[in-house]
Parts: structure tokens; C-alpha cells; sequence
């Protein structure tokens, strides 16, 4: 996908990001696809946890893009944590998806500092 | 390993009653990654099924909230499967082109005012500017030809509205399009605030195509209703449903466009 400017990250994955860094911890470094989800509906004060479909795409591209990596759980983790559900594909927050998620979000508070009448007229210049 | 209370075991018998809320997932799942490559659509399939488990023993949630996840994850699945991974705006510019080009057809045929032939025409410059801007830069939301266009097809719409007649005959579908094209200059007001930012108000830019969805729907059926009915206007029938059909499609797409990036 090209991207324009900044961090180069879609708003859906800087989301994500944010909200896989706020869910773990140096204790819980992992988290799964739905608990991501429900993170992410918790930090909006929404109910509408985000589809499957936009969900692993987007985690898909932020993991080929080096900030997150996964791992599968095993069979035996499964039948420790009881649960009779197919194993869950776990995130870590790599450090590269740090300092993309920082910069995303200085980015977007230096966007919303920025004077409120500057976009009252459109700037006729190209992409 | 991560520790959680979601998708925990106290969730079995809720698990059990959606049960067919796991099964209609997975074969939909299935039939919506064909063509993938079979690793790849192996290892989408079980975490979307562990995600759809893990939903379903949330106490927090209802079947039937699992059921319209789903739904929502196939139609974004069908979506990508015919526009294609990317966010791009050429689908819905493309269509606003045709509504577009039908709002020309009607002001040159119409047998309304003046007054509402000049407000067609100029909602049809303002409909074929968005999709100019669209074309100009298809992965981005193109602010300085978007924000201008969208005022002009707001003044069209708006104007529409006002000197639309309501002819003998065709009662209910002039109201119809008095009343869709009301709600239009609502959405098309909506769209230029948002686009106001140099940021772009997205939730702003999402509630005022969701607008245009609505009044698009209705604007449909009552452009429909004239080009059926109104044997007075034949002349402008394939205005009508051309105008119709890029009202239903073009609609359905402006949800793609929630994920562009913006260009300044």
C-alpha cells in the first residue's frame, strides 16, 4: 500500500498499535487477536469490536512490517489455560513498533496543535 | 505466556449455544480465502476461529453480537476481494462521476425550471470535481479539490431542494426527491467540514457518507419512480436510472474510504 508522509502507518494500525501497547506489560508481553480487539472497542468507549476481516489484515501488515511479532500457542498451552477453542496466534510489541507507534502519535498531537485556521483555505498544491 | 480472562473456560455453555455462530464462520471464512496460498489461508482460518471462540465465551457478549461480527468481517472480505487490499478512491469516484454525468443528462433534458436545471447542473459539477479529486490522488483524501467540490454539490443539492416541483401524477416520488436531496446537502456539508482540518475529521468524514448513504437510498428509489412512471419525462429515464444505480453503488463504497491518508 503507498502511504504518504509521516510514520506511513493507516490510522486502523496506529490504533492497533497503541492499544497492543497499552494491553501488555513487561509481566504479559503477549496478546491475542481478540483481547487486541477488545482493547482497542475499551480505549474508543465503543461496543463495536473491529471485524476479523480488518483486524488480521491490518495486524498482518504491521507485522511485515517489523513492529509486531507472533507466535502460535502450543497444544499444550491450550489444554493448560482449559479452553476447548483452536490455538491463538499471540502479538509482542517489537521495539521498532515502539518508536513507530510514538512517532505516529506525536504526529498526530503536533497535527492537532497546529493553528485551526490553516485549513480554511485550501492549498493548491500537488501531492 | 500470555495471561487473560477473556476466551477462558468459563464460557463453555455460552460457547455451546453459538456453536453454529463458530460452524457458519468457518465456512465462510473458507469460502472467502480461496485462492489464498494454502499456508497463509490455513493459519487465517484457525486465528479467526480462535478469535470468533474467544468472542463467543466473553460474558460480555451476546451471540448475536459473534453473528454480526462475522457478518461485518464477510462483507469486508467480499470488499477486498473485489476492489483489492488497498484503500483507494477510484470505485467511489468512479461513481460519483456517473451520478455525476446523470445530473448533466437531467439538467439538458428536464422539463422542471430553469432555476432547478441550473441547480442540477451545478450539483453535477460538484459531483464530477469529488470524483476529479478522487482520480487526481486515489490513495489519498485529496483536500483542496475535495472541500471546494463538496460546497458546489451542496449549493446544487440545496437548490435542488428548493425548486423541485411537485408535478400531478408523480407526488410521492418528487417528495421523495425533495427529501433525499435535502438530506444529501446535509451530507455534503458534513463531508466539507470534516475536510475543514488540515487533519481531516475522520469520524466527521464517516457520519457524513453515512449520511449520503441514507439520502442516496432514497434518492434511488424516487429517481427509479420517475424513470417508471412519469411517461412525461422519457427523455430523461436513463438519466434517472443512471443517477439511481451510481447512488446505490457509489454509497456502498464511501465506507472504503475511512483508511485513506490524507493529501494537503
Amino acid at each position: 500500500m503507498r502511504r504518504k508522509g509521516g510514520t506511513d502507518l493507516v490510522p486502523n494500525e496506529v490504533k492497533l498499535l497503541v492499544a497492543a501497547i497499552s494491553a501488555t506489560s513487561s509481566t504479559s508481553p503477549e496478546i491475542h487477536g481478540y483481547a487486541l480487539a477488545r482493547e482497542l472497542a475499551d480505549l474508543e468507549e465503543t461496543h463495536v469490536t473491529m471485524s476479523q476481516s480488518t483486524l488480521y489484515r491490518a495486524l498482518r501488515r504491521l507485522e511485515q512490517r517489523g513492529a509486531l511479532e507472533s507466535r502460535w500457542e502450543s497444544i499444550e498451552e491450550v489444554q493448560e489455560d482449559g479452553r476447548d477453542g483452536p490455538p491463538r496466534r499471540y502479538y509482542t510489541v517489537s521495539p521498532s513498533g515502539v518508536a513507530l507507534a510514538r512517532a505516529a502519535v506525536q504526529s498526530a498531537d503536533r497535527a492537532k496543535s497546529s493553528n485551526p485556521w490553516q485549513g480554511w483555505v485550501p492549498q493548491l498544491r500537488g501531492s | 505466556m500470555a495471561s487473560d480472562t477473556l476466551g477462558s473456560a468459563h464460557g463453555g455453555d455460552h460457547r455451546h449455544r453459538g456453536s453454529w455462530v463458530l460452524r457458519a464462520g468457518a465456512w465462510i471464512d473458507r469460502a472467502l480465502t480461496l485462492g489464498l496460498e494454502p499456508e497463509e489461508r490455513a493459519g487465517l482460518i484457525q486465528e479467526r476461529g480462535a478469535d470468533r471462540a474467544d468472542h463467543l465465551a466473553d460474558c460480555d457478549a451476546s451471540v448475536w453480537a459473534v453473528a454480526a461480527r462475522t457478518a461485518r468481517s464477510a462483507v469486508a472480505d467480499i470488499g477486498y476481494l473485489i476492489l483489492g487490499g488497498e484503500a483507494t478512491a477510484i470505485p467511489v469516484a468512479v461513481m460519483f462521476a456517473i451520478i455525476g454525468f446523470g445530473a448533466f443528462w437531467q439538467a439538458s433534458t428536464s422539463e422542471f425550471s430553469l432555476f432547478n436545471r441550473v441547480f442540477d447542473g451545478t450539483l453535477g459539477v460538484g459531483l464530477i470535481a469529488i470524483a476529479a479529486a478522487g482520480l487526481r490522488c486515489p490513495r489519498a483524501i485529496y483536500r483542496p479539490w475535495l472541500l471546494p467540490a463538496a460546497v458546489i454539490a451542496a449549493i446544487g443539492t440545496l437548490g435542488g431542494t428548493i425548486t423541485i416541483p411537485i408535478v400531478a401524477g408523480t407526488e410521492i416520488y418528487d417528495m421523495a426527491n425533495k427529501g433525499a436531496l435535502a438530506i444529501v446537502t446535509v451530507g455534503f456539508v458534513l463531508v466539507a467540514l470534516a475536510v475543514v482540518p488540515s487533519t481531516v475529521n475522520r469520524t466527521w468524514l464517516i457520519r457524513g457518507g453515512a449520511v449520503l448513504w441514507i439520502a442516496a437510498l432514497g434518492n434511488a428509489v424516487a429517481q427509479v419512480g420517475w424513470a417508471v412512471v412519469d411517461a412525461g419525462m422519457q427523455t430523461s429515464r436513463g438519466a434517472s436510472v443512471m443517477v439511481a444505480v451510481g447512488c446505490v453503488v457509489g454509497a456502498a463504497l464511501l465506507g472504503r474510504l475511512r483508511n485513506v491518508p490524507v493529501t494537503n
